[in-house]
């Protein structure tokens, strides 16, 4: 820190090039696409199968929203412990029910170790997804959908036609704020594997904490940061948009 | 429940509705996927640290026992005290962040409601955008700044943090609130010769009462599950959140399965059951903003 040194952009040529690089946004991608698809997917199926009232569906709503709510160092720990390759449920589960001959060890592999965390990710925010579906399903006018069964519409017709279109709105933002968070996670994949093994589980963030606090290096650190930067603003834009896509729609 | 609301003359509509029972076996596999992994934290909480290290594991606790909780909360031993610590610090920091962050949001939430002022758009979405951006960006230039006002190792630079982090969410939830409230309800009262303060105070607050209840669970919870920043600014042992804390123990006993279970069980227990009781406030500030009726 003693010899300040302007050195342009150094920092950014060595990110962009280095190997690492690619491979951590290659898992950033896979980490942040594939836990916003299925935590949407199960947050819509979710809504969907909870907007008739039944008894206890309160009951199941909160009980589902409950990974929401509780901390996520501590759903990292109950996880980690799931997974556990000695002792873990879920590898002596696979092996009773005759899947494997012997314990999966999920987090100490590289092959493994990313979808299992993306699974602990979705465990933990697919209920977002739930309660703003479910709010969003709720603006669909019953008579619409009356009419279109007086149409003859059957059920798969009622629900592309009238009901998705309802939805759009809600669900655009709810894709966004599920991008950003898991962009942005960084709790899971630090507390579980640090990144590790062999870098197989390391993002953007883990990777900028590691280059700032681990090794150091600020001014790389902050290169990334910068990067990171420019992403989440170019979706901030989308997020401003789709929340104020409604207004613009009202004035006209 | 089908044949409660279907009288028997609309016999004809009581046909199974095949999506009716994918819904269900959906439902099931959900809750299943969501109640299994605590379900184990709990039976895991239960049984001896030996009992723990089996393979096969022992499905049911054979001989369960309340140790790992004894353990955590005697006051008189040192696991004890230092857990005891670590929650005391928590629920102070998410105490003082709440309350805190309700007296400044509720003003100047009422503010982006009722008045207009250069800059008003510009400085709202400011506060929307700054929600993006991960907290560990923030880290370094907060953590320089902590250090040079001397903060670092005190539960103010966690405050003051949590503050300026919850507060673009709480003042943005509130504003809606505010938003739904007629002004002509106000007007009314200045028309009966109350002040604009009086009118705010005796009118708007009661009527807002469900946002200022939503917004300060939102901020409990924000604040007694934060990591990132205590993690970073807290090194000494005794002012440690639960997070952190938590961790701590965790590599120095780094077998003891049962007892961090035990730990979990009980972090999560204050927000879990705050959650369920305020729930009603919970999911009308999650949703609130993003779906337009």
């Amino acid at each position: 820190m003693k010899d300040k040194v302007f050195i342009g952009l150094d920092n950014y040529a060595r990110i962009l090039t280095s190997r690492s690089f690619r491979e951590v946004t290659m898992n950033t991608f896979i980490w942040t696409v594939a836990s916003t698809f299925f935590a949407f997917l199960l947050g819509l199926g979710a809504a969907l199968s909870l907007h008739r009232e039944f008894l206890g569906r309160g009951v199941l709503r909160a009980v589902l929203l409950i990974p929401y709510v509780v901390s996520a160092v501590a759903a990292s720990y109950v996880w980690k412990w799931l997974y556990h390759s000695d002792f873990g449920v879920i590898g002596a589960l696979a092996v009773q029910f005759g899947l494997t001959d012997r314990p999966i060890n999920f987090i100490d592999n590289i092959h493994t170790v990313l979808p299992s965390l993306i699974v602990v990710n979705i465990w933990k925010e697919f209920s977002f997804a739930m309660i703003m579906l479910m709010a969003g399903l709720q603006t669909v006018p019953d008579q619409l959908l009356r009419a279109a069964q007086v149409d003859g519409a059957n059920a798969w017709q009622r629900f592309w036609h009238v009901t998705v279109p309802h939805l759009k709105g809600v669900s655009m933002v709810t894709v966004l704020l599920l991008m950003v968070a898991n962009f942005n996670a960084f709790i899971i994949p630090w507390i579980m594997t640090s990144g590790g093994p062999a870098g197989a589980s390391d993002i953007w963030i883990t990777q900028i904490y590691t280059i700032a606090f681990g090794r150091q290096r600020y001014g790389l650190a902050s290169a990334y940061s910068v990067i990171l930067f420019i992403v989440m603003m170019t979706l901030g834009y989308f997020y401003v948009r789709a929340l104020t896509r409604g207004d613009d729609t009202r004035v006209k | 429940m089908s044949m409660v609301s279907a009288a028997p003359s609309r016999r004809r509509r009581v046909k199974i509705d095949p999506w009716r029972w994918v819904g269900r076996f959906f439902l099931l596999f959900l809750l299943t996927f969501t109640v299994l992994p605590m379900l184990w934290m709990v039976l895991t909480s239960i049984k001896s640290q030996f009992a723990a290290m089996q393979y096969p594991p022992q499905w049911w606790p054979a001989e369960p026992t309340l140790q790992n909780y004894a353990k955590l909360l005697d006051p008189n031993g040192s696991t004890g005290q230092e857990f005891l610590r670590y929650f005391w610090n928590s629920f102070y920091v998410s105490m003082v962040t709440t309350i805190l962050g309700v007296i400044v949001a509720v003003p100047a939430a009422y503010a982006f409601s009722r008045f207009t002022f250069p800059g008003r758009t510009f400085l709202f979405f400011s506060v929307l955008l700054r929600n993006m951006f991960p907290s560990v960006v923030f880290l370094m230039p907060l953590f320089l700044l902590m250090r040079w006002m001397g903060l670092v190792n005190t539960h103010g630079s966690l405050i003051l943090t949590y503050l300026t982090f919850g507060l673009p969410l709480s003042i943005w939830l509130l504003k809606g609130f505010f938003d739904n409230i007629p002004i002509q309800l106000e007007q009314a009262a200045r028309i009966d010769g109350a002040t604009r303060f009086q009118a705010f105070f005796f009118i708007v607050m009661p009527l807002s009462t469900p946002g200022i209840i939503a917004t300060s669970i939102f901020s409990f919870i924000g604040a007694w599950n934060e990591y990132v920043y205590a993690y970073t600014f807290l090194s000494k042992q005794d002012s440690m959140t639960l997070p952190v804390g938590i961790q701590r123990f965790f590599t120095e006993f780094a077998t003891d399965w049962p007892g961090l279970m035990a730990a979990t069980f009980l972090m999560s227990v204050p927000v879990v059951v705050l959650f369920l009781v305020l729930q009603k406030y919970f999911v009308r500030a999650l949703t609130e903003g993003a779906v337009k009726h």
